[in-house]
């Protein structure tokens, strides 16, 4: 699938980030603001004309996806700022929030419902003291949608009648 | 067939018993009346104007899906050799409180067209519909006489007056049905009444409609109706029964009773039930009353345990000892190690449904929950299974995948994964809903309900891709975007029927997908990125297509479910869209907007 060929190659490409990282990180930092991802190929304010510049900018050299990007002067801190970029692009998407996921709780049958609210009526002896005593369960996480709440709502299973075949 | 082509003139006759005209037409009468199977009857009945004509003088069964999809007048003067009709109203979700009273459904215009023309009506089901006392008057006065079964299946609007009418008048009546159907209880004479006037009376159910009973009723019933091998009835303690079961010696199948106190043996000492009872459920039955099952366990075929009290362990204990049951149902207190009972004992299984108990601390019973351990150990040990209804607490795409592999005659197959648990083991399911489509090829009817996260795009895809032959869905937060309904829609060649809840799709989304399903004619959705009109919805908008739009609800109509089960309304806006002969329906309540035709 394409997005599986994606992930591994972004992957590939955040661990051959991390190695240059270490290269440039040992250069030693001068802020650079960067204006973009994948910034543009001529960057030169900082070049000096011949040889190695003063703040240590140098040409950095991004192969990938079978594409060339040149950047000349690029100083160590652009260098780690865009690898930082493509670390990040690299790990796993932020779970898209599940858009506007409309949040209805399950139903209950009403004949089941009924049921149950009669059984809270009652007292309930055989319940209380059972052959095997009711383990200590912890207490079930509060659920963290209130949904106890909200009108109650629906899954429908087929009814009773179901269960009797026609 | 031989090696040489047939001469000409053999040929010629050949072709001409092919397009009918060469076949006489009683034969093909005949022929056409051992035709059951409503696909076959419907293909026939396309092939040529003659053979419609033949089939709708022959067809001796309709169904009708939903009750706007065409004129009563119309399909009754269409098949005037009907004996037996079955209607069905309300959507589904009427069942847990989620469609108003006043929505509609009213059986007024199909009993008005059952009168003369139709000469060998004898058997009337319709389910949750509208049923006035007027209506079961109209019924008697015109078939009464023929009638020999009446099924109102959760139907409401009437009295016990209309079944004291229906007691006195239908003298043919074999099966008598109204499970969970709201009744006034204006007294109990019509017990008494049937049981006076109908010796031939095979099946009985009331259960679920809360009628007051008279046990000298059921007493006079067992005596007079010597045929009569199925009740079900609604409450009345087990102990005003002994009269009734020592009379009742042919009864195969009982259910209604209730223990109305718990731990009083010697109150229950004395019941003796009939000695060919094999179909049995026990309302309150607790740990201390299991026993009254043991002696006729062994041979017991079916099994209602949803209305007990029973432990995990009873459940254990009591299944241990039903090695041919058929049919079980229970609440989910039955836990995996109860499962795992089934599945070593039960091997002719065929249907298994496992409802949802109580959630609330407190309530919760001890090892209950279901989940893919008992799933599986169910799928590996039962491979008669035809119909899986479950509520689980957990589940695997392993446990869906042993289901695809061991299941093979399922047909039905539902699971809804309930929301207490906060994580799941094996999420997103959509390789295991996979292999178990693939491997279940009888599937007919499935529903799948999770959770965000619980399937993903390509999931719900796989789900149109494999659906085979599958009729009716219903899918509950599945999918993570428009896109995902669009890949399954494109792959649903035969889906009828649609029901969708509690999903992410645009209002966009679901009307582009609706029309690309060739076999789609009711779809029903809750819960969706709704508009406040419904206008996208319009997208889907063609002949011969109903879309009904519910606008969500501006008040704050939310309030919970009452304490004594009366459901309330819920105020998601709701979709139902439908094919229809008949144009906008006449009697939509005051909540329903009809989009098209407007």
């Amino acid at each position: 699938m394409a997005t599986a060929t994606t992930d591994s190659a972004a992957r590939r490409f955040a661990v051959a980030c991390g190695v240059l990282s270490r290269f440039v990180k040992a250069a030693g930092p001068v802020p650079m603001p960067m204006s973009a991802y994948g910034a543009a190929p001529r960057v030169g304010a900082l070049q000096g004309p011949d040889g190695p510049p003063a703040d240590g900018a140098q040409q950095l050299t991004i192969f990938y996806g079978g594409r060339v990007v040149v950047l000349d002067g690029c100083t160590p801190a652009g260098a780690a700022e865009l690898i930082r970029y493509a670390a990040a692009a690299a790990s796993p998407p932020v779970a898209a929030p599940a858009t506007a996921l409309v949040d209805i709780p399950i139903a209950r049958k009403a004949s089941l419902q009924r049921f149950l609210s009669k059984r809270k009526g009652r007292s309930i002896t055989a319940l209380d003291d059972p052959p095997y005593s009711r383990p200590q369960e912890a207490a079930p996480p509060p659920p963290a949608k209130k949904r106890k709440t909200e009108a109650s709502s629906w899954l429908t299973l087929g009814s009773l009648g179901d269960m009797h075949a026609q | 067939m031989g090696g040489e082509a047939p001469e000409p003139g053999r040929l010629t006759r050949a072709l001409s018993i092919l397009d009918g005209s060469g076949v006489p037409e009683e034969a093909l009468h005949l022929v056409l009346a051992h035709v059951d199977d409503p696909r076959d009857r419907e293909a026939a009945s396309l092939a040529c104007r003659r053979w419609h004509r033949i089939d709708a003088l022959t067809r001796k069964h309709v169904t009708v899906p939903f009750c706007y999809a065409v004129s009563p007048a119309r399909l009754l003067a269409r098949f005037p050799s009907l004996e037996s009709l079955a209607v069905k109203g309300k959507p589904r979700a009427a069942m847990f409180g989620l469609i108003p009273d006043d929505w509609g459904a009213y059986a007024q215009p199909w009993v008005a067209h059952l009168a003369a023309p139709l000469e060998c009506l004898k058997a009337l089901h319709l389910r949750r519909m509208v049923v006035t006392d007027d209506d079961l008057d109209a019924l008697v006065r015109a078939r009464g006489h023929m009638l020999q079964e009446l099924k109102l299946d959760k139907c409401s609007g009437f009295s016990t007056d209309a079944l004291r009418l229906v007691a006195r008048s239908c003298r043919s009546l074999r099966t008598l049905f109204l499970e969970e159907c709201t009744i006034t209880d204006n007294g109990t004479e019509w017990l008494h009444d049937l049981a006076a006037n109908n010796p031939v009376l095979v099946t009985l159910n009331f259960y679920l409609t809360y009628l007051t009973v008279v046990p000298a009723d059921l007493e006079l019933l067992a005596r007079n109706c010597k045929s009569l091998i199925s009740l079900k009835i609604s409450d009345c303690d087990l102990s005003d029964l002994i009269g009734f079961f020592q009379i009742a010696t042919s009864l195969e199948e009982f259910a209604g009773a209730e223990i109305s106190e718990q731990g009083e043996l010697r109150k229950y000492a004395d019941v003796k039930l009939p000695s060919k009872l094999c179909s049995f459920g026990l309302t309150f039955m607790g740990t201390n009353e299991m026993h009254i099952i043991f002696p006729f366990s062994a041979v017991l075929k079916k099994l209602d345990l949803q209305y007990t009290f029973l432990t995990t362990e009873d459940h254990c204990q009591l299944i241990a000892k039903c090695p041919n049951l058929l049919v079980l149902a229970v609440r989910n207190v039955i836990g995996d190690r109860g499962l795992g009972i089934v599945a070593d004992t039960c091997k002719k299984l065929q249907r298994l449904r496992i409802e949802r108990g109580d959630d609330e601390p407190g309530m919760q019973e001890e090892e209950g929950g279901v989940s893919q351990v008992g799933l599986t150990a169910v799928a590996v040990g039962c491979r008669e299974l035809e119909s899986i209804a479950a509520y689980v607490s957990d589940i695997t795409n392993g446990a869906l995948e042993s289901i695809g592999t061991f299941c093979k005659n399922l047909y039905d197959f539902r699971i809804v994964l309930l929301d207490k648990q906060e994580r799941i083991t094996d999420l997103p399911l959509d390789n295991g809903v996979r292999e178990l489509l693939r491997g279940c090829t009888k599937l007919r009817r499935f529903a799948l309900y999770l959770r965000p996260g619980g399937l993903s795009d390509v999931g719900l895809s796989y789900i149109g891709q494999h659906s085979g032959t599958i009729q009716y869905m219903l899918l509950g937060n599945l999918g993570e975007t428009d896109g995902g309904l669009i890949s399954f829609a494109a792959g649903c060649r035969n889906l009828r029927k649609l029901e969708l809840r509690s999903c992410c799709f645009s209002e966009r989304a679901l009307a582009l997908a609706m029309l690309q399903m060739p076999s789609l004619r009711y779809v029903w959705v809750q819960g969706y990125r709704a508009s406040q009109t419904g206008g996208d919805l319009m997208l889907m908008a063609r002949p011969f297509w109903n879309i009904e739009f519910t606008p969500p609800s501006t008040e704050n109509a939310g309030r919970p479910m009452e304490e004594d089960g009366q459901p309330c309304i819920d105020r998601h806006a709701q979709v139902l869209a439908y094919c229809s002969l008949i144009g906008k329906r006449s009697d939509y309540p005051q909540s329903v907007v009809p989009l098209h035709p407007a």
